[in-house]
């Protein structure tokens, strides 16, 4: 459904509608920026990005219709970007591996309602927070971001088959986690 | 089922590559086993730490979009003049212009050395010189080249050769006596062939009405690249003679499957004496032939006499004819000619007409 309306939004930019563009900013900027945000860890470098990247979506509009997913476009746009940026003090090859940490927290109003206490939400948490970031990078996009394992793969440059990998070694140690109550 | 088949399942229903049957599947499950809801409301409910500042206010998120709308004025009124504004500067376009002026004349380039049909080389002012049919012409080069051209050539050539090579083109039939100049070969292009050479004597016919384009080599080495296959080169001695088909060659391939592959032949002069070369003699505007179709004798006689020859019998043109043409004229040469070999011919103008008897 959102992925239908992002390519209607972006189909109207192509032709120059500026009302299109501000919603499908409004859409994805939150996203995009945590995303960024994955990379690099300093949130105005990370806004900067991305609205840098809608400057430059806009003023390309006229070739967006020969992008097949906007979605993904804008996600590997955004990685490129914080990949790019400050090359200068590190390699390409050594900052794809560098992602930052993502904290996860449970925010239910009210963690009753999971049926667990105290105890077994801080070892929950202590062990979904524990994953390998990549790993939490590719739960946090499937689960977030609304994206298919399939558009992380290309996203992140991973194969389907990782991904799902990734996926499940997240969901299993969660299983684990409630578990061993 | 399995809890591992349950957390796969899982899996393809978050990643979105679960089928309707595996969806279904899952939904079974969890009706079947309430506990195991626990996990799907928990990853409901684990959200990541974001950023609770900027955009994701709704006034930031305004001042952004007026910011980025900002700069897209700004980007955008630099390139308003096109059809279809680009992330392109300025100073890109710049770049963008002298790759273009580069690649055009880069192609320039190519094209006249590839194609031979420059009239202007770079930095020369180009001479060309057309030799009517019935006469030939002399001519000494910039750089001391003597050039004899036959009749109904064309000949492109600089004024002064002021480039690393010296290249000068030809249609048609030329003698060249090239002034030695290791530095600076001296190129020949012709639309089949391109020769190469430093300082020698060398004939070259090139005729674009002629079943093959010719080269013959009297003093000194020559080197022939091929239009059709750049890549090869041949080198000529003394004496020898180079002969590249003009037809493609499937034509040939048709009446002869094995000749496919044949597109050019070295082949060594008869040892005869310098005044009997046939390849040489129009220098003394004298034609001679021996054992040659008569269709090729005919197109040389077209241009020493400026006329036309008409085949009425079309295998007259294959008979072999042989014999030497000096200052006869045209009726007389018809005249030897027809004793030797059984054929009519009248005048009408400047057609001569052949037939069978």
């Amino acid at each position: 459904m959102k992925d239908l309306e992002i390519k209607k939004l972006v189909s109207f930019i192509c032709n120059n509608d500026e009302d299109a563009f501000n919603k499908l900013y409004r859409l994805l900027v939150k996203k995009l920026v945590q995303f960024a945000f994955s990379f690099l860890d300093d949130k105005a470098i990370c806004e900067e990005i991305v609205n840098d990247i809608f400057v430059n979506l806009w003023l390309g509009r006229h070739k967006l219709d020969r992008v097949y997913n906007p979605k993904v476009y804008l996600y590997v746009s955004v990685k490129n970007a914080c990949l790019n940026h400050g090359r200068g003090n590190n390699t390409f090859e050594k900052r794809k591996e560098e992602l930052t940490d993502i904290h996860y927290t449970i925010q239910s109003p009210d963690p009753s309602q999971l049926l667990i206490g105290k105890e077994l939400t801080a070892r929950i948490l202590t062990a979904v927070n524990n994953l390998p970031p990549r790993c939490k990078l590719v739960f946090k996009m499937v689960k977030e971001d609304d994206l298919s394992c399939n558009e992380v793969a290309d996203i992140l440059g991973l194969s389907n088959k990782t991904v799902f990998g990734q996926l499940r070694i997240a969901l299993e140690k969660l299983d684990e986690a409630l578990d061993s109550r | 089922m399995s809890k591992s088949r349950f957390i796969d399942l899982m899996v393809k229903s978050m990643g979105k590559t679960a089928t309707d049957a595996e969806l279904a599947e899952l939904e079974l499950f969890l009706e079947k086993f309430p506990e195991y809801n626990r996990l799907p409301q928990l990853t409901d409910e684990l959200k990541s730490d974001i950023p609770a500042t900027g955009p994701v206010a709704e006034d930031g998120l305004n001042k952004n979009l007026n910011n980025i709308w900002t700069k897209i004025k700004a980007a955008d009124d630099s390139v308003e003049e096109y059809p279809e504004p680009k992330v392109i500067t300025g100073f890109r376009w710049g770049w963008a212009a002298a790759a273009a002026i580069l690649l055009f004349a880069f192609a320039g380039v190519f094209y006249i050395l590839s194609k031979k049909k420059e009239t202007e080389l770079i930095g020369a002012v180009m001479q060309q010189i057309k030799v009517p049919y019935g006469a030939t012409r002399h001519l000494v080069l910039g750089d001391g080249t003597k050039v004899t051209l036959n009749a109904g050539s064309t000949f492109t050539y600089p004024n002064n050769f002021t480039q690393t090579t010296r290249d000068v083109s030809l249609v048609g039939e030329g003698f060249f006596e090239v002034t030695k100049n290791p530095k600076h070969p001296f190129l020949v292009h012709t639309n089949k062939l391109t020769v190469r050479v430093l300082g020698t004597v060398f004939n070259v016919k090139a005729y674009n009405n002629d079943k093959t384009t010719e080269t013959t080599l009297l003093q000194g080495k020559v080197q022939v690249q091929l239009a059709n296959s750049p890549e090869k080169t041949i080198v000529l001695v003394p004496n020898e003679k180079l002969v590249v088909i003009n037809q493609p060659a499937k034509i040939l391939a048709a009446n002869n499957p094995k000749q496919n592959k044949i597109e050019y032949q070295v082949s060594a002069l008869p040892d005869v004496k310098p005044e009997e070369v046939k390849e040489t003699a129009w220098l003394d505007n004298r034609i001679l032939f021996t054992n040659d179709p008569f269709e090729d004798v005919a197109k040389q006689i077209e241009r020493k006499y400026n006329v036309q020859v008409v085949f009425e019998s079309a295998d007259l043109k294959n008979e072999q004819i042989s014999g030497l043409l000096d200052k006869e004229s045209l009726q007389t040469a018809m005249q030897i000619m027809a004793q030797t070999t059984p054929f009519k011919y009248r005048f009408e103008g400047s057609v001569v007409y052949l037939a069978r008897k």
